[in-house]
């Protein structure tokens, strides 16, 4: 029994320990805004925050998850959403869910980047969003991270 | 009543196009929620269509239904805004739904009038069909106002969704019960001068349901609950090209929690294409199906174990060499004189370049969801190909086509691969031991293992140039598989062949009078299918690169050199002029250093795109080479900037292009950069993304794009067309930056770090 809080809502799901997060969001729960992408780590189509990080659902058994907080795609309200439609960033939208999960985790990961300059933000992003995307809309992402940023930089106004 | 729509559509009467949509329409079956798509009609209407593409909701809102697959090139949004323009809605009053599979959803113009989304050809296709759809259900509307107020016709006008006529005024909605009972006015779609829609960049229809995570991708489906608990299965080939099964040890796996069964299936023929040899792990979860599947011991004979990547290097190049069975694509003049000539008086270029195996990889694997009774096939399946498909699934099956219902869902990129059937036609044939849905999900390994993969080409190219700096023949000799052989005899696909695997030397736009090309198919035991631009992927790159060296040895500059030999092609020469205006090409940086600039120019499905690459190759740290680089070993290339001239034609959203070729040109440089498929031991030697570096984000230039309409009034392709410059861009920048021709594709195996 595996037992965690999933985007805000205490989850008990009797499942071995050993299985995959990502398996237990969308064949035992339900959730199928995360997506499957490799199932080795390595395109992060399946990105969800774990206690607020990005974290990689389909390399993370639930065992590991146990008592701690998960958000997916589904419990995400994010500045990033919003600039992901003003950008028009998704093509095929496959990987935009964890697209979206990374840069929700970025941003609110790294507050002094909202009023960091372009440039530092740009480096911010090419070393930090790892995620695949073979539409490779990566240059909306990239324009659609910025705005979110510049969303987030009004919001912590004092 | 008959429907006097255009095209295809003549022969459909209104009854049997409700009837097709029965089940979406009514709801009687599915979906179990109206919002398939994640972005589909919200309450079911009531009312009959006003022919195969529109129906107008009492309640307000109308429904537009589209034929092609929505995977991310925004076919959805582009032809509702054709819709919308004709009937004068805004976006906002129209949802979208996907066409059933159906005769009467085949393409009106390619393909033998398959249901396909492929060939960059929906908005080429359809755009016609769907204005005068659009104008009849708007003349019908405005009929059924005028017989009710017993006003003239003339007196009527449209906007927003209401008609009016002096003091009388209707919304569609409420017109829409009498108008689909009486008969339907044909009617013209308007003059382009009165277009307030089209040209426009309304938001994507579909975009919101991807930035929230209610999209239904394949993967996703959640099948109706009164069809039963669906089943989960995931499949197992062979993983040598062209083994046959033996046998199986499923005995472990059976004992593992969760199994329902280890299944065995024989290759079977439906359709054109085939499936082969499989054995499907059938589970209550994907999860529990693919651990078993890790424990079942199949054994797999057959095959072509000697074939690996030097096997494949050398046949590539033999192929260069031989003579006998090369058949000539296309002579004009005397290529080989005027070379010949050349050589005595002038310069000869030679060149050879290649370029590896691609795979599609896209970012949703491939899945299929099945359920199969005595009565009905029903499929949900993010495919490309709804009419092969069907064909597939009937001929594999023993079932009546007509007895085959497809939802088609958003696919998770199609890229050409799910054109191919064998993933869904695989679940039928899995789903048809249950009563039962099944749904079945490669692993990504399997997907790589069983590719239809864009195939590895090598070209050997000559040019003379003249003393005075002219080009004066061009002999180009083309190796590589023929992808046609898979779908028509041999002979015939030699015949074709020739124009197909020779694109962009074919069609050559410049003009060069002496020219010589000639084509040798290679048999190789690798499947192989239709990338995203397929030939122009590689020609573009050989030809492009191959006239910078002509320029380079002819000294003229790249763009110029081009300009001046694209005089019969205007279009093309003014693109070349566009991008290198856009680019500033020939002007240093803003700090006065020079910049590494370079070009290229192909032309696929009917549209033209110029690109321009700026790169940075940074030498290793402690080497400081001369202006000619002796290697590029350890030095580290950044592509900093790109501009795109795209010339389509008569376009729809001109966001939606900007975005697609952004998109394509990226893929296109990913594959540049650094893909190629390895093989060994007659397999794929590439199983998962980290041996196969598709391109991340760290590697993304700023993009520049400008659509231009230099053509004739009709719309070109969208989704491909921006691809094939791209490598050959680069590959000249980095010529410029080093002195160092790239001939050989990935970049990656130059040395450079990318
Ligand atoms: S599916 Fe998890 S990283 Fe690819
Ligand atoms: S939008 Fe298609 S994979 Fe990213």
């Amino acid at each position: 029994m595996a037992n965690f809080t999933l985007n805000d809502t205490p989850v008990s799901v009797d499942v071995d320990g050993d299985t995959p997060l990502l398996w237990v969001l969308r064949e035992n729960l339900g959730l199928c805004g995360t997506k499957f992408g490799c199932g080795v780590g390595q395109c992060g189509a399946c990105t969800v925050h774990l206690d607020g990080r990005a974290t990689r659902a389909c390399i993370t058994a639930v065992v590991g998850v146990e008592g701690r907080d998960v958000r997916t795609i589904e419990g995400l309200k994010h500045p990033v959403q919003d600039a992901w439609i003003a950008e028009q960033v998704p093509q095929c939208g496959y990987c935009e869910s964890g697209q979206l999960m990374a840069a929700a985790a970025l941003l609110d990961g790294h507050p002094d980047l909202a009023t960091a300059d372009d440039a530092t933000l740009d480096a911010a992003i090419s070393d930090q969003m790892t995620n695949l995307c073979r539409c490779a809309s990566y240059f909306r992402i990239r324009k659609g991270i910025h705005r979110a940023a510049r969303v987030n930089a009004k919001e912590n106004l004092p | 009543m008959s429907l006097s729509s255009p095209g295809s559509l003549v022969n459909l009467s209104r009854r049997e196009a409700f009837k097709l949509g029965g089940g979406l329409v009514l709801g009687l079956a599915f979906p179990p929620s109206p919002e398939f798509l994640g972005y589909g009609p919200a309450a079911d209407a009531t009312t009959d269509w006003l022919g195969p593409y529109v129906r107008v909701d009492p309640h307000g809102g109308v429904i537009l239904r589209v034929p092609a697959s929505e995977m991310g090139q925004g076919i959805h949004t582009g032809l509702a805004m054709v819709l919308a323009e004709e009937l004068d809605l805004t976006l906002d009053q129209v949802r979208v739904e996907m066409a059933p599979n159906s005769k009467a959803y085949g393409h009106p113009s390619q393909l033998g009038s398959q249901q396909l989304t492929a060939g960059s050809g929906s908005t080429r296709g359809w755009w016609q069909p769907m204005a005068e759809a659009g104008a009849t259900a708007r003349a019908t509307l405005v009929a059924t106002a005028a017989s009710r107020w017993k006003v003239d016709v003339a007196t009527c006008k449209t906007a927003d969704g209401v008609v009016t006529s002096g003091a009388n005024r209707a919304t569609y909605g409420e017109l829409a019960v009498d108008a689909a009972a009486g008969s339907l006015t044909k009617a013209a779609p308007k003059d382009r001068s009165t277009w307030k829609l089209v040209h426009t960049e309304p938001q994507r229809l579909d975009i919101p349901s991807k930035v929230n995570g209610t999209g239904v991708f394949g993967i996703d489906v959640k099948t109706p609950p009164e069809l039963g608990t669906c089943l989960n299965a995931t499949v197992l080939h062979s993983p040598v090209f062209g083994a046959h099964l033996e046998s199986v040890d499923d005995a472990a796996a059976r004992k593992m929690p969760g199994v329902v069964d280890v299944l065995q299936f024989t290759a079977k023929k439906g359709s054109l294409q085939e499936t082969l040899d499989f054995v499907a792990v059938v589970a209550d979860t994907f999860w529990h199906a693919r651990l078993a599947a890790a424990a079942v011991v199949a054994k797999w004979e057959g095959g072509r174990p000697d074939l690996d990547d030097d096997a494949i290097a050398k046949a590539l190049a033999a192929g260069l060499g031989v003579i006998a069975k090369t058949s000539v694509v296309k002579k004009s003049g005397d290529a080989k004189g005027q070379i010949a000539a050349a050589d005595k008086t002038g310069t000869v270029v030679t060149a050879t370049y290649s370029v590896p195996y691609l795979h599609h990889a896209t970012m949703e694997p491939l899945c299929a969801t099945a359920h199969v009774t005595a009565e009905k096939v029903e499929i949900w399946a993010p495919t490309q190909s709804q009419t092969l498909t069907e064909e597939g699934i009937a001929g594999c099956l023993g079932v009546p086509r007509s007895s085959i219902r497809l939802h088609t869902t958003l696919l998770g990129g199609g890229l050409g691969r799910k054109s191919e059937v064998d993933f869904v036609v695989e679940a039928a044939r899995i789903a048809e031991h249950y009563d039962k849905p099944v749904k079945v999900t490669w692993p990504r390994e399997e997907d790589f293992k069983h590719g239809f993969y864009r195939p590895a080409f090598a070209a050997f190219m000559r040019a003379g140039v003249t003393k005075a700096g002219d080009l004066s023949g061009l002999s180009v000799r083309l190796s590589g598989p023929n992808i046609l052989t898979r779908f028509v005899p041999k002979p015939i696909a030699r015949l074709i062949g020739g124009s197909f695997v020779g694109e962009n030397f074919y069609e050559n736009p410049y003009t060069i009078r002496d020219q010589h090309v000639e084509y040798h198919e290679l048999d190789l035991p690798i499947p192989t299918g239709f990338w995203r631009s397929v030939s122009a992927s590689h020609n573009g790159y050989f030809r492009e690169c191959f006239l910078d060296e002509v320029a380079h040895a002819a000294g003229v500059d790249p763009v110029q050199f081009r300009i001046d030999h694209l005089d019969a092609s205007p279009r093309h020469k003014a693109l070349v002029q566009r991008v290198a205006a856009m680019a500033d090409w020939g002007k240093p940086a803003a700090d006065g250093s020079k910049r590494a600039l370079g070009i290229g120019i192909v032309e696929s499905f009917g549209s033209i795109v110029a690109e321009v690459a700026q790169v940075r190759v940074t030498p290793p740290a402690g080497s400081t080479p001369g202006q000619v680089w002796a290697t590029l070993e350890g030095a580290t290339l950044k592509v900093e900037k790109v501009w795109i001239a795209f010339d389509c034609g008569r376009y729809i959203h001109p966001g939606i292009i900007r975005a697609q070729a952004e998109g394509a040109m990226g893929m296109g440089l990913g594959a540049a950069l650094g893909e190629a498929m390895s093989f060994s031991g007659g397999a794929a030697a590439t199983p998962n993304f980290y041996a196969y570096p598709v391109l991340r984000m760290a590697q993304m230039p700023d993009v520049e794009v400008e659509v231009v309409e230099g053509g004739p009034d009709s719309p070109g392709g969208v989704g491909e067309p921006a691809l094939p410059p791209i490598a050959p861009a680069v590959c000249n920048a980095i010529f410029a930056a080093t002195g160092v021709r790239i001939r050989k594709l990935p970049i990656a195996s130059s040395g450079l770090i990318v």
